[in-house]
């Protein structure tokens, strides 16, 4: 009983005190139903690991083609797998500030591309440059970086490149065949193409044309490094060794000349031709390697010639020339009976490694500081001047870059260059060489290591969401997407990754900085700077030029200044507010 | 919290005071017992442990770890979604019974909680995003946790009956009590495109819900409800 009462004691101690403590049950409910109504949930835009970047620069210039309608025509078996970066799909894609984003089905997985490659036949239209068209393989599940250069009709060309554009008037017989031969100097009488007399021009759709034909001619020299850069992109792909056989063969055209002829008659493009046919012409110079015979070219020498198939790009089998000399030289010459674009190459293919192993040798890049650098490739191939390229690449973690143009038996170097240093970045390449006789049928990993100059730079870690101006929303959408960035003043973009709606960018004080991002047929620039702001501050000044149809075009917002941080990290977070109709398009 | 821990440590002085008082007038007969348990902890087993018809050390395990698959549906915005609670809680715990009537007890003593509530949410319903369907399991799913804000709890109770026999094998109990972790702590995180919501810098709302509840007194208190039986399996 003592026991009890000293209990009861004690529990009326307690529950005293608890009594009096206040009631906040009432308002401990309300706090806490406030906070749940401020939560939010994210949803990230879809992550395409699989895609590839374009870039389309002036074939001499290098510069970015801007400020005109580019379109990219996607075709090709696997074309259905090619998207848009938010996942639309069209024929055709449109590329803004001389680039492009498309990204692969994100079914598509390395286990899938082991055994079924994405093959796709890409033809840029542009008005005043022409339309090449060439094969985009993807083997593996990275971002593919591709520079399409782009041949001006009617501006300056690398020297290897000459394009004639001529109005033909021949004459025509009551059969609709030419009287007389026409030629067409291309280079001089270096390189020709003759429409021979007894020729009938016919459509697409067989019928016969006659009348003024509007000739449009260009012709790719090998022997010119520059050139060799922009068609090696268009010779990388499938083959076909058999004209009657549509059976596909993996490997390399290495060119002895290249032509890409278009001609039409009243607006209609002549596309076979009955009766003599049409001639070309060209002069191969002495010293051109020929990967067949691993000598410089003799007379004698076969080369086979192609023509590129439309849809798919794919390069078929026509017939063999023989290289023939007279008193200017060595010279090959053919007659073709329909147009395409005519192509004279060895062909290294895969045979158990004897010509050309696949996959091809390649360097995976690991970069460390940089999210993209521009990269020269400089290739010197021992004992032969000016026949293979130098490559430019822009290079990405994961990414990496064939060489499938090795011939055999021959050894050369590798050479890394960073061809624009960025302001307070320098790019470390190691080894900054490889000899090829080395990398050949293997893989090398080339580490690039971004060194800064800290002293006027700062890590802008951005933190980049989207909402509703509809005040119910409770969703925010954080964007995954590919951003591209640079100086003002600089050609190059740098490509960093939005993760969930964050990056970093590495921004030099005092300088202002383009930014860029697509989504699907929109994309969205901008300016960023970071300046002083006081003695001890910093003002980051955000200037959105949004282009997403009827959402936010901003005017330049800064943001209250900072303390100057010894870190040099400076963290912005930007929630763009958009009317609920273009969010809605973006969920 | 401050007034809460004073009453615990208020309740706490007056048990060990209660209890200094008592031992003197206690009989002596030490023994063991096995017991099983079911509680708002889960079912589990404890070993307890008297050397007086006062006092007895309790250890136990207990375990609740039941999941509801697409218990109800959640709509936000226009996304519809399939919400699967599932509550696991138990752990380890060490508790002294004092025995202030021969079938009244007091237990204090701690406990070493796996409390964990949470919810996976998936999307209902495919989502088209431009010319792609993402299925639901393509989607990824986003997961909210309620957690105790300390692991090691202390545990207040009052129960009827006995944990150990004072004169037989057999015996049953009925506890209530509550154990407090602090606060209850709210996290979250998701996959593929509802992976931006594990991210902390993405978390401002989450911060805002938790700090409100590390404020609120209550918060983080877990009530124990629990019937326990025994046999007592050796005595001297």
């Amino acid at each position: 009983m003592k026991t009890l009462k000293l209990l009861l004691f004690y529990l009326a101690v307690f529950f005293a005190a608890l009594f009096f403590t206040r009631c906040s049950l009432t308002e401990d409910i309300a706090k806490i139903t406030d906070a749940l109504d401020s939560l939010k949930v994210s949803v990230g835009t879809p992550q395409f690991k699989t895609g590839i970047h374009f870039e389309f620069v002036d074939a001499k210039t290098g510069e970015y083609i801007t400020g005109k309608e580019l379109k990219l025509i996607v075709t090709g078996n696997d074309a259905s797998k090619v998207f848009d970066n938010i996942g639309s799909q069209a024929e055709s894609y449109n590329a803004s500030y001389g680039m492009l984003d498309l990204v692969i089905d994100p079914d598509v997985d390395s286990a899938y591309l082991a055994t079924n490659p994405i093959k796709i036949n890409v033809t840029p239209v542009v008005n005043g440059y022409l339309s090449l068209s060439q094969q985009v393989e993807i083997y593996s599940p990275n971002i593919k970086n591709v520079i399409i250069a782009l041949i001006n009709l009617t501006g300056s060309n690398p020297n290897g490149v000459k394009v004639s554009i001529q109005n033909l008037s021949p004459t025509y017989d009551s059969q609709g065949r030419t009287i007389s031969t026409i030629v067409q100097q291309i280079d001089g009488a270096n390189t020709t193409v003759e429409l021979l007399q007894g020729t009938v021009l016919k459509s697409a759709s067989g019928s016969v044309l006659k009348g003024n034909i509007s000739s449009q001619v260009v012709y790719f020299n090998p022997k010119d490094s520059a050139t060799q850069n922009i068609i090696q992109g268009i010779l990388t792909g499938d083959v076909q060794l058999d004209r009657n056989n549509p059976q596909s063969t993996q490997g390399k055209l290495v060119s002895a000349g290249m032509f890409a002829a278009q001609l039409s008659v009243g607006g209609q493009i002549v596309k076979t031709f009955d009766g003599a046919g049409l001639k070309l012409k060209t002069r191969v110079a002495s010293d051109l390697y020929n990967p067949d015979k691993d000598r410089v070219v003799n007379v004698g020498d076969t080369v086979p010639m192609w023509s590129q198939e439309e849809l798919t790009g794919k390069w078929v089998f026509e017939k063999n020339s023989v290289i023939k000399s007279d008193v200017e030289g060595l010279y090959l010459e053919d007659v073709v009976n329909h147009l395409s674009y005519w192509n004279w190459d060895w062909f290294t293919r895969q045979i158990g490694g004897i010509y050309c192993d696949y996959p091809y040798p390649r360097i995976n890049w690991n970069l460390t500081g940089v999210g993209s650098a521009n990269v020269d490739i400089i290739v010197k191939l021992n004992g032969v001047t000016s026949q293979y390229p130098t490559m430019k690449e822009i290079i990405y973690p994961y990414a990496y870059t064939e060489f499938g143009f090795f011939p055999r038996n021959r050894s050369g170097n590798i050479k890394f260059v960073d061809p624009k240093p960025l302001p307070g970045r320098k790019l470390i390449f190691t080894p900054a060489s490889i000899d090829f006789a080395n990398l050949n049928r293997t893989v090398k990993t080339v580490n690039v290591t971004a060194e800064y100059d800290n002293k006027d730079l700062y890590d802008v870690k951005i933190n980049l969401s989207a909402k509703s101006s509809d005040p119910k929303s409770k969703i925010i959408i954080k964007p995954n997407a590919y951003l591209y960035y640079k100086p003002a003043s600089v050609r190059n973009w740098e490509g960093v990754s939005l993760r969930n709606g964050k990056t970093t960018f590495k921004l030099k004080l005092g300088q202002p900085y383009d930014i860029l991002a697509y989504f699907g047929n929109n994309s969205g620039k901008g300016t960023l700077l970071v300046e002083k702001y006081g003695a001890n501050q910093l003002q980051i000044t955000l200037t959105p030029t949004m282009n997403l149809n009827s959402g936010t075009t901003g005017s330049a917002i800064k943001l209250p200044p900072v303390s100057k941080p010894a870190n040099n990290i400076v963290n912005v977070d930007y929630t763009a507010i958009l009317s609920a109709s273009v969010f809605n398009t973006l969920k | 919290m401050k007034k809460l821990v004073s009453l615990f440590l208020l309740s706490l002085v007056t048990f060990v005071l209660s209890a200094q008082s008592s031992t003197n007038s206690a009989r002596s007969s030490f023994g063991v017992a096995v017991g099983l348990s079911a509680s708002t902890n889960g079912l589990g087993g404890n070993v307890t442990a008297v050397w007086n018809d006062k006092f007895a050390l309790r250890l136990g395990y207990e375990k609740l770890d039941r999941s509801f698959p697409n218990a109800f549906v959640y709509q936000q915005d226009d996304f519809n979604f399939d919400v699967s609670p599932r509550i696991k809680t138990g752990g380890f715990s060490a508790i002294v019974d004092w025995y202030f009537l021969k079938s009244l007890y007091v237990s204090a003593g701690v406990m070493v909680t796996d409390l964990h509530l949470s919810a996976k949410i998936v999307s209902a319903d495919p989502l088209t995003i431009g010319d792609i369907e993402y299925s639901p399991n393509e989607m990824g799913e986003m997961n909210i946790a309620v957690g105790p804000q300390n692991k090691v709890a202390p545990y207040v109770g009052l129960g009827f009956g006995r944990n150990i026999s004072r004169d037989h094998r057999f015996t049953m109990s009925f506890e209530i009590g509550a154990y407090h972790t602090g606060s209850y702590i709210v996290d979250v995180n998701g996959t593929e495109l509802f992976e931006a919501n594990g991210d902390p810098a993405n978390q401002e709302s989450i911060n805002n819900l938790n700090e409100t509840l590390k404020g609120i007194s209550w918060s983080g208190i877990y009530p124990v409800v629990k019937l326990g039986i025994s046999y007592k399996i050796w005595k001297k």
